[in-house]
């Protein structure tokens, strides 16, 4: 995705940021600043770039009414936060700071800064890539919003802007203050990044749901009675659709509310009924890796194989 | 089976737990992690029924914990609480002994005297009976509330253990016996669920944790799941790396030591 924006009376572009749609945990954090004071402008910028990540802070001012030009190029879900002062207002914050996230395909967009008001701003975009990877595509805290990202149309997570918190204030100083370097550079970015975005679904889920459950309470019975069934057949699970029927519920609202409820996919949860299995079998009684792959419920031991080290972390070779 | 559906606890309109949702087998000790003030004792309270949630429900067997009436509750599960309060000069057999209240139908029966002596010795307190509790040390003292909560719940095989921080202050070797025993009677068919925060005895005892981070439930899964340098930093701001024990497939928690400028001490 191309993130660029400019200011109408700057011959050049402010920035034009080209980065990685796809996710890399292993790609570099980038930061720069770029700071403009020259009448009628006072703005000080700080961009982060990485794989699937941009973010910008701007405080700005301008003597003039300036028009800000902002593109972005490629799918991806945008966070921003806008708060501004108003010279010798009492209040804080006009309007404090609102907030909202976005889907957009593509988009230019120009907004008028006024003269002589205080603007502050943060921005994150994210590829679709990253944001799937941050919160599961099947959750049901954006089942909506996924369906509208679904479509390829422009979608935002809540219709009006919402109030900022004092937590995400927080969590902002402390993207912004953050001084470690390298890997952490990145971790602790991404941390706080879902840190973010889920204080902020959470406060339009609690605004648009009021105190409506996200399940009902049939489903969790029916949730629960699939989990029992998988507990009992992991080693030959049934298919997703016909677990759907033993439990009758339909087959997404199953796999949704599973993960939703059980903080884990049905597929994951196979996983690790096996994988617990295969350990003791490995580990307490001793047994072969030909037998235990048989035994788990893989029908070679390759794939048993490639499993296990992808749940554990090393190959059941490896094993002292 | 213990069942938490979505539960919610709130206190003066401030949200402590959030919407929580888990479950727990008998066989598996459960451990809860999280940062200081994340809402860990207060979901233990919620969960043994000591407190009520404010919406959502737990059961046990299918069965309401509100439905349950306190003597009953007190033969199914017990709780070491965080810290204890005793002023008084009780014998440490004294205060184990209370353990058994709820099961003594007048006075203690040789039954209850069997499993009091049978606590102590697993406590590593089998020679400390006579003794008063307020001449111990702290670490001690820490045992014989253990050995009084085990007495509550040793004759009851499908008992629930609640423990809430139950190594702190222990050294070394009481921490790995204390887990040990827990361990062990969940192999026996109890269910235990206990607030750890050294993450390597979870690694080690844990069948399955649950990360909780501000009152929400961040993670929940096996160690090898939950274990991880990503969520180990949201949740507690630290940096670690993870390594795998060969001889037991268990995570590994090594942590990254942290350096403050001493110049910026004043």
């Amino acid at each position: 995705m191309i993130v660029r924006s400019r200011i109408d009376r700057l011959p050049d572009w402010l920035f034009v940021e080209n980065i990685p749609d796809t996710y890399d945990p292993l790609s570099k954090v980038t930061e720069r600043r770029i700071d403009i004071t020259d009448a009628p402008i006072d703005m000080q910028n700080y961009l982060l770039c990485s794989s699937g990540l941009f973010l910008m802070h701007s405080r700005m001012k301008f003597a003039e009414n300036v028009i800000i030009d902002t593109g972005i190029e490629g799918e991806s879900i945008v966070s921003q936060f806008i708060a501004y002062q108003v010279p010798g207002s009492k209040l804080p914050y006009q309007g404090a700071s609102r907030h909202n996230i976005r889907f957009i395909p593509n988009s230019e967009s120009s907004y008028e800064l006024k003269s002589g008001v205080e603007y502050t701003y943060f921005l994150i975009v994210i590829s679709k890539d990253f944001y799937y990877r941050l919160i599961d595509r099947h959750s049901v805290l954006h089942e909506d919003f996924v369906q509208e990202i679904d479509k390829g149309i422009s979608a935002k997570f809540s219709e009006v802007d919402m109030r900022a918190t004092p937590e995400m204030h927080r969590i902002i100083d402390e993207i912004l203050e953050n001084k470690k370097t390298g890997e952490f550079k990145r971790l602790h970015t991404e941390a706080k990044v879902l840190e973010l975005l889920i204080y902020q679904i959470e406060q339009f889920n609690n605004e648009h749901l009021s105190n409506e459950k996200l399940l009902r309470h049939e489903d969790i019975a029916k949730l629960e009675m699939a989990r029992d069934i998988l507990e009992n057949n992991f080693i030959n699970p049934p298919m997703q659709r016909e677990l759907a029927l033993s439990v009758s519920i339909n087959e997404s609202k199953l796999r949704k509310g599973f993960k939703e409820y059980f903080g884990c996919t049905i597929y994951d949860y196979v996983t690790r009924l096996r994988m617990e299995m295969a350990k003791q079998l490995l580990i307490e009684d001793r047994r072969t890796i030909f037998d235990v792959a048989e035994m788990t419920g893989f029908k070679h031991q390759t794939n048993f194989s490639i499993a296990f080290k992808k749940y554990f972390g090393i190959s059941p070779s490896e094993l002292t | 089976m213990l069942e938490v559906k979505e539960i919610c606890y709130e206190v003066n309109g401030r949200k402590i737990i959030k919407n929580v949702s888990l479950f727990a087998k008998r066989g598996q000790m459960l451990a809860i992690v999280g940062a200081n003030g994340a809402g860990k004792s207060t979901l233990l309270s919620l969960l043994n029924a000591e407190n009520k949630p404010s919406s959502g429900v737990v059961t046990l067997d299918g069965r309401s914990m509100s439905d349950f009436d306190p003597l009953e509750l007190a033969q199914k599960r017990a709780t070491l609480a965080q810290s204890h309060h005793v002023n008084l000069a009780f014998s440490v057999e004294e205060i184990v002994m209370m353990g058994r209240y709820p099961h003594e139908k007048q006075q203690a029966r040789e039954q209850d005297q069997r499993i009091v002596s049978e606590t102590l010795r697993i406590c590593g307190l089998k020679d400390f009976g006579e003794r008063s509790y307020l001449q111990l040390s702290g670490g001690e003292q820490q045992r014989v509330h253990l050995a009084r909560v085990l007495a509550q719940i040793w004759d009851q095989p499908e008992a629930v253990l609640f423990l809430d921080e139950p190594v702190a202050g222990l050294d070394m070797r009481y921490q790995q016996q204390t887990l040990a025993i827990a361990k062990a009677l969940c192999k026996k068919g109890m269910m235990v669920i206990a607030v750890l925060h050294d993450l390597n005895l979870v690694a080690d005892y844990a069948d399955r944790v649950l990360m909780l981070k501000d009152g929400r439930r961040w993670k929940y899964g096996t160690p090898i799941e939950v274990l991880n340098t990503l969520d180990i930093y949201h949740v507690f701001d630290v940096e670690t790396e993870i390594k795998i024990n060969p001889k037991t497939l268990s995570p590994l928690v090594l942590t990254k030591p942290i350096k403050i400028n001493h110049s910026e001490l004043n």
